[in-house]
């Protein structure tokens, strides 16, 4: 675990690995035979997966099913993407 | 069905309240080429679509809009939230104010609310998608006009990344558009509506 990321470097991250996963996705709506999109979009699945299993161990839920119970109700208490800095 | 992800799909950090800027980037929420018609557009005419990978298509392009949208009231939002009384007389949005303080209301630029004509699900799949890519060029060059109207970079950096990605749903329902094209028989020339009425 890379414990020099701001919370803010990670979420860029995520984002720019998940942006990539909905390109990729897009792509292969209408190039479903496209072995090498195919390959690009299993790597970048699995760099999502442990990415977000970080930012979820340090920072808070991305999605519902992130909320262990362990440390109370998280999802409505963590900020919202769209309030942005101060 | 949806689930939300308490993620924006690009960053939004917008340092400097801008009134002006607001009232136009607005325009891309609720306007004749924004966000929310987008959004609607795909996800309404998906129904109809009778081939299952454009259907698919027109599901996550739409996805796609509805993470957009939140990125324009995030915006909206950002450049608004400080703004002081004589910032709002003084960047125009003094109008917008009166009805909705600082809240985010689906309207273009100037005021006209956002209503379903202004989209159109036909059930054609042809019409349908020669409307999308019409719609996908319309929101860029929207998104032109903003880049030139604004010049803080804060916010320029997120409409250029909204404007590309009107550039690849572009060429996306292009293909799509091949994809129905291919499958017509010789017969059908003129590309009558290959949806309706349904053949077996």
């Amino acid at each position: 675990m890379n414990m020099e990321f701001t919370e803010e470097q990670l979420s860029d991250e995520i984002a720019a690995t998940r942006f990539a996963l909905i390109e990729l996705t897009l792509f292969l709506d209408t190039h479903p035979s496209d072995a090498q999109a195919l390959q690009l979009f299993t790597e970048y699945r699995d760099k999502l997966m442990a990415l977000s299993e970080q930012y979820v161990g340090l920072f808070g839920p991305l999605e519902i099913y992130d909320v262990s119970g362990k440390n109370g109700w998280t999802w409505g208490i963590t900020p919202m993407p769209f309030e942005g800095g101060r | 069905m949806w689930e939300y992800l308490k993620q924006l799909e690009y960053p939004v950090r917008v340092r400097k309240p801008d009134a002006r800027a607001a009232k136009i980037i607005l325009s891309q929420y609720g306007g004749p080429n924004g966000e929310l018609g987008a959004s609607l557009r795909y996800l309404s005419q998906k129904h109809a679509m009778p081939d299952r990978r454009v259907a698919g298509l027109l599901n996550d392009i739409g996805t796609e809009e509805l993470a957009h949208l939140e990125i324009v009231g995030t915006l909206v939002r950002q450049l608004t939230r400080n703004l002081t009384i004589e910032q709002i007389k003084e960047g125009g949005f003094d109008a917008y104010f009166a009805d909705h303080t600082v809240g985010i209301w689906p309207a273009n630029a100037s005021g006209v609310p956002w209503s379903a004509g202004m989209i159109q699900s036909l059930g054609d799949p042809l019409a349908d998608l020669a409307e999308d890519m019409g719609a996908e060029q319309k929101a860029r060059v929207t998104y032109d006009n903003i880049l030139k109207l604004v010049d803080d970079p804060d916010v320029c950096d997120v409409i250029r990344f909204l404007r590309e990605r009107e550039i690849v749903h572009f060429q996306r329902f292009g293909e799509a558009m091949g994809m129905i094209r291919d499958k017509l028989n010789e017969k059908n020339f003129y590309a009558f509506n290959p949806a309706y009425p349904l053949r077996k």
